[in-house]
């Protein structure tokens, strides 16, 4: 039993398909444009895409000049030089210690007594001795 | 209708859409490791430059600190020089006429590159001769210092006198650290 529903989609196919022919062409225009179209614009923009992926990506590589702050030892100049100058004060007083030499003190063992007598000769022997000044 | 011309036509076009497609992602892959394998090679060349720069820059620290350094190298007592440091003393000694004695050598280990040395003399001589000598220990261009006297002044024949110990610390370089 044929119902409303099968009729009206028969008539519907009927009018809308050239006048009741079914339609048997292979090509239609069209539909194939829109299809290619539709692909080259997917492709393009899949492509580009990509593209622009990579070119974002790879566009800043430069060769950059690193800091070798980290890399060497500090040298502390200021600390040296304050090290230096104390020792350098040192070492002159150093030397001027050592050129100070103390002498060795003798003690004096025992002092001799002399008579008023000797004392006496030997005056008169240093003045027998003494040149006469001419006037 | 379906010729067998048609056919060819859609397949060889499919295929050759397919080809484009695999060749525009082969494309792509190639692309994105060529630029891995550049992103690479600047950073070599980066390290490179990093570590030439950096033997420049130590090189020439090396270079303008050779004079201070082989001063200060002067003041530093290592293990080595242990030797002419106590025939410096022992020297010192001899010219302030002063009898020297060494009793003990000790090394005590410390925290950092120094060791302290701590020696023991046994003096005997006139009372200024020490004094001046013991002047002469407390100036010694090291990192040195009088830890300890032990004195005791005589008097003979009214000349001072004085016998005792001096116990002088150095720190030593330990060039193993």
């Amino acid at each position: 039993m044929i119902d409303k529903k099968s009729i009206i989609k028969m008539a519907n196919d009927v009018f809308h398909r050239s006048q009741g022919y079914p339609d048997r062409r292979l090509m239609h225009p069209r539909r194939e444009w829109g299809v290619g179209i539709f692909f080259f614009v997917l492709v393009t923009v899949v492509g580009s895409v990509v593209a622009g992926n990579i070119f974002v990506t790879y566009k800043n590589i430069s060769v950059v000049a690193g800091d070798s702050g980290n890399s060497i030892p500090q040298y502390r100049n200021v600390l040296v030089q304050d090290a230096l100058e104390m020792y350098r004060l040192k070492e002159q007083e150093h030397q001027t210690l050592q050129g100070t030499k103390i002498p060795a003190v003798v003690p004096i063992a025992t002092t001799t007594e002399v008579s008023p007598q000797a004392a006496e000769l030997t005056e008169a022997e240093q003045g027998e001795g003494r040149p006469e000044i001419a006037n | 209708m379906i010729t067998k011309k048609t056919k060819v036509v859609g397949i060889s076009s499919a295929l050759f859409f397919l080809a484009a497609c695999a060749g525009m992602f082969f494309l792509g892959q190639y692309v994105q490791n060529e630029g891995e394998k550049l992103v690479k090679q600047t950073k070599e060349v980066e390290d490179f430059n990093m570590r030439e720069q950096s033997y420049r820059e130590l090189s020439n620290l090396i270079d303008s600190t050779q004079e201070d350094r082989s001063e200060l190298n002067k003041y530093i007592l290592t293990e080595e020089k242990t030797i002419d440091f106590l025939s410096t003393i022992e020297q010192i000694a001899i010219d302030q006429g002063v009898e020297l004695t060494t009793n003990s050598l000790h090394i005590s280990e410390e925290t950092g590159m120094f060791d302290a040395l701590t020696i023991s003399f046994s003096v005997a001589g006139l009372q200024q001769q020490v004094e001046t000598m013991l002047q002469i220990f407390e100036t010694l261009p090291y990192h040195a210092f009088v830890s300890d006297i032990t004195f005791q002044y005589s008097k003979t024949e009214g000349v001072k006198m004085l016998r005792g110990t001096i116990e002088l610390t150095v720190s030593i370089l330990q060039h193993d650290r």
